[in-house]
């Protein structure tokens, strides 16, 4: 347990050629990347006639990854592939990213023509098989393609996912003929997307415009940030990295949002761990879950960095970190931090209605802190809401529109 | 009434306990079936039931409609072949009623059976079903049955 | 042919069925992708979360499998696999191994063989199977109900009281449903019926779950039946 003010303490070098210490060691982008380039190998399975690749359409904006290879992130002409978890229990995730877009007047598109990536299901059960996966992926990417918008994808985990259903169908010519096959019998081209996009890095280059567009002063919030695994350590190459931020050794996503917004970033020692999802375990076995979320996640976080929030820009992550702390705070644990997506940060900062737009009623842990630290006004906030929902109450055959925010 | 472990069993039904269905025959040679007390018990609170059209044809063994709970969802197997004469539209509304009233007013179907006779062969008494039951129970290590507010047998 | 350690357990199981589902995970086509061999360095089992809470190491499986031990695999495959988080932090490792790709494809193995202790890891998981492969999407609001999920606090019990209310006071068209995550259209539904046929997902349920393969059936049946298809028109062109 270090508390949070110490220095730590400075041994004097007794062999100057002694090797470094681990926190000397640095990763240091490679003259040339160790890998092969996807999107290279994608466009020579075009010129074989084997599929379609989607290009980026434009405007688009390069970043670095982890390997100084440039990645295009489409700005508009997006199709929003969402995310399960989100849509069905964190509403306010997925609503912020379409406000996001709308704020901006952007051309996007949210399909009805989706399936989930059945990712969640995959890494929990295994009843599945590749060529089922990639064919549900395909299915997908063959809809944008038709609907001509760039699939922009809402979740960690789908994102995770189909960067290994690239990898799979790119070196595996079985997979592709059965692939092909299915698509064939349903009617739908063989077409991939030129690069696979999490909406986390529509956001991170977006960061800019969003804080151009801040009603709220965030300097005096405190963050940590924590990272989806299946970001940035399934395939690690496809993750933004950016000298400006943790210098290189970290990815930039997340982060780069929080600071531009004005806010602390604070580091912990755990910045790494999962957060202890477990896709099956946080349904099932939810002892694992809580149990790690909180002793390796939450507790580090507080005694350490003691944050008014945590960001994630992960399904999973939101529901892991938020739900696992109402159980274990009954457990007398050190918990109490408020979780929240990226997206719904900034929405906040862009003056979104906490509750009609980032639908954080929806969350577990007492949001109230926070808002009054933005300085948002929640007790009128949530006035407006009951309003809505009286309304609703007495108008069974009415929705909430985008009209109505 | 029969009781085992808390767990009610009207004595005027017949049951099919591994499959945890009770069936009742009407006038007219239908008949009824539903979910035990059991079941519902072990479903916990039911969120959807949606049983198959009238005039469908069934198999002994097969489902006639699909129960969906917060964390189970399973098929309500059919003792009979037969097809289904009614469907009981009111648990498509309020899937409640099958945790409320699992006897009376959560019958699911009604089924015009083919060999009524021949496939009742399969189904046992009230008394049996407590010793059944009871092996049931123990295997599954359930205690008791949970009852919700308003429960009527 | 009885396994090296004298605490070892199935023994009773034949060693012939043991190295049957041994050779069904070193066949299939992502092996030489996940497993290059092992220096049993521990970086994997340092970052592994499931590690820290179960009886449970990626340097294990890594190592067992490498060392072609089949019957501490049977074990593995019955005891440990399903405690893996699939988070992927293993793919720290120094040698590129991919550890939890390893398990991926053990517990395909474990779901396609009908083993007891797979249907017995997935039995309070049935609900999430039938959503997802039924209805395209994995979860639903209606699933957040207090007695699923008493420990995830009154905000669970709150949106199940206002489901219905506070479903429909959210922006997005497509979201305005409680049985689904989303408004998925009949259309992709029945695209993704085919997908499940065409690769033998339907038949793998039943491997696990009898009652859930037969109410999943019927789902499909019906759909494919109203837009004039034949479910048995859908064989599993895996097999070919």
């Amino acid at each position: 347990m270090t508390p949070k003010n110490s220095t730590p303490v400075q041994l004097d070098m007794i062999n100057e050629s002694a090797p470094l210490k681990a926190s000397d060691r640095t990763f240091k982008k490679p003259a040339k990347p160790p890998t092969e380039d996807c999107r290279e190998l994608l466009f020579e399975l075009e010129a074989a006639g084997e599929l379609e690749v989607q290009r980026v359409p434009e405007p688009f904006v390069e970043v670095d990854t982890k390997y100084g290879r440039k990645k295009k992130i489409p700005i508009e002409r997006t199709w929003h592939h969402k995310s399960c978890g989100q849509c069905g229990h964190i509403p306010g995730y997925s609503t912020a990213i379409f406000w996001l877009n709308r704020q901006f007047d952007l051309d996007y598109h949210d399909p009805r023509d989706q399936t989930s990536c059945t990712a969640w299901n995959y890494y929990a059960s295994s009843t599945s098989n590749p060529a089922a996966q990639a064919a549900v992926a395909c299915r997908n990417f063959a809809q944008a393609k038709l609907d001509d918008y760039f699939p922009l994808i809402h979740c960690g985990t789908s994102y995770g996912h189909y960067k290994e259903v690239r990898e799979e169908l790119l070196h595996h010519p079985e997979l592709r003929a059965k692939v092909r096959q299915i698509l064939e019998r349903l009617g739908l081209p063989f077409v991939f997307p030129e690069e696979i996009v999490h909406y986390s890095e529509w956001v991170h280059v977006m960061r800019n415009d969003i804080a151009k567009k801040q009603m709220f002063d965030f300097t005096n919030i405190t963050a940590t940030v924590h990272p989806a695994c299946h970001y940035h350590k399934l395939v690690v190459e496809d993750a933004i990295y950016d000298r400006d931020l943790y210098d290189g050794q970290r990815t930039a996503i997340v982060s780069g949002l929080v600071k531009a917004l004005g806010a602390e970033v604070a580091d912990y020692s755990t910045w790494h761990d999962c957060c202890g999802f477990g896709f099956r375990h946080i349904l099932v076995s939810r002892d694992f879950s809580r149990s790690f979320a909180t002793i390796r996640k939450i507790e580090r976080m507080k005694i350490e960095a003691n944050p008014d929030v945590t960001l994630t820009h992960d399904t999973g992550c939101v529901t892991t970190l938020d739900k696992s702390q109402f159980s274990t705070q009954a457990h007398n644990r050190n918990v109490g931090i408020p979780v929240m997506s990226d997206a719904q940060f900034a929405a906040l900062s862009m003056g979104a209605h906490p509750y009609l737009v980032c639908q954080l009623h929806w969350h577990g842990v007492d949001m109230k802190p926070l808002l009054e630290l933005m300085g948002i006004d929640h007790v009128k906030a949530w006035k407006e809401f009951e309003g809505v929902a009286d309304h609703l109450k007495d108008n069974p055959e009415e929705f909430l529109t985008w009209e109505g925010v | 009434m029969g009781l085992v472990r808390n767990c009610l069993l009207p004595s005027d039904l017949l049951y099919d306990v591994p499959t945890n269905i009770w069936v009742r025959e009407l006038e007219g040679g239908t008949v009824e079936i539903g979910m035990t007390d059991i079941a519902q018990t072990l479903a916990g609170s039911i969120i959807h039931c949606r049983p198959k059209k009238v005039g469908k044809k069934v198999k002994k063994g097969k489902s006639v409609a699909t129960v969906e709970s917060g964390k189970w969802v399973g098929p309500v197997r059919s003792p009979f072949s037969g097809k289904i004469a009614e469907r009981n539209d009111a648990v498509t509304e309020d899937a409640a009623i099958l945790n409320r009233s699992p006897y009376r007013e959560g019958w699911i179907v009604r089924i015009a059976p083919d060999d009524l006779g021949g496939d009742r062969k399969g189904l046992v008494g009230v008394e049996e079903a407590i010793t059944l039951y009871e092996d049931y129970m123990q295997e599954k290590d359930l205690a008791s049955c949970i009852h919700c507010a308003g429960f009527e047998e | 042919m009885l396994s090296l350690y004298t605490d070892a357990k199935y023994q009773d199981v034949m060693v012939e069925e043991k190295q049957a589902l041994f050779d069904q995970v070193t066949q299939d086509m992502r092996y030489p992708d996940v497993l290059y061999g092992c220096y049993e360095c521990g970086i994997c089992v340092a970052a592994c979360p499931s590690a820290r809470f179960y009886d449970f190491s990626p340097r294990v499986f890594a190592q067992v499998m490498a060392r072609e031990d089949v019957h501490t695999f049977y074990e593995l495959l019955n005891d440990s696999v399903w405690d893996c988080s699939q988070c992927f932090s293993c793919t720290c490792c120094p040698r590129q191994n991919n550890p939890g790709a390893i398990i991926t494809i053990m517990r395909e193995v474990a779901v396609n063989n009908g083993l007891a202790s797979a249907k017995e890891a997935l039995q309070a998981y049935s609900r999430i199977i039938f959503k997802v492969m039924s209805t395209g999407t994995q979860v639903s609001p209606d699933m957040l109900q207090p007695d699923f999920f008493p420990d995830w606090g009154q905000d669970v019990r709150d949106v199940a009281e206002n489901l219905d209310v506070w479903r429909r006071a959210i922006p997005p068209e497509t979201m305005h449903t409680v049985e689904l995550a989303w408004d998925v259209s009949e259309k992709t539904r029945l695209e993704l019926y085919m997908i499940w046929k065409l690769t033998g997902n339907l038949e793998m349920i039943e491997n696990i779950d009898e009652g859930l393969f037969m109410i999943l059936e019927e789902v499909m049946e019906e759909l494919l039946e109203e837009h004039g298809y034949d479910i048995d028109d859908f064989d599993n062109i895996l097999e070919d």
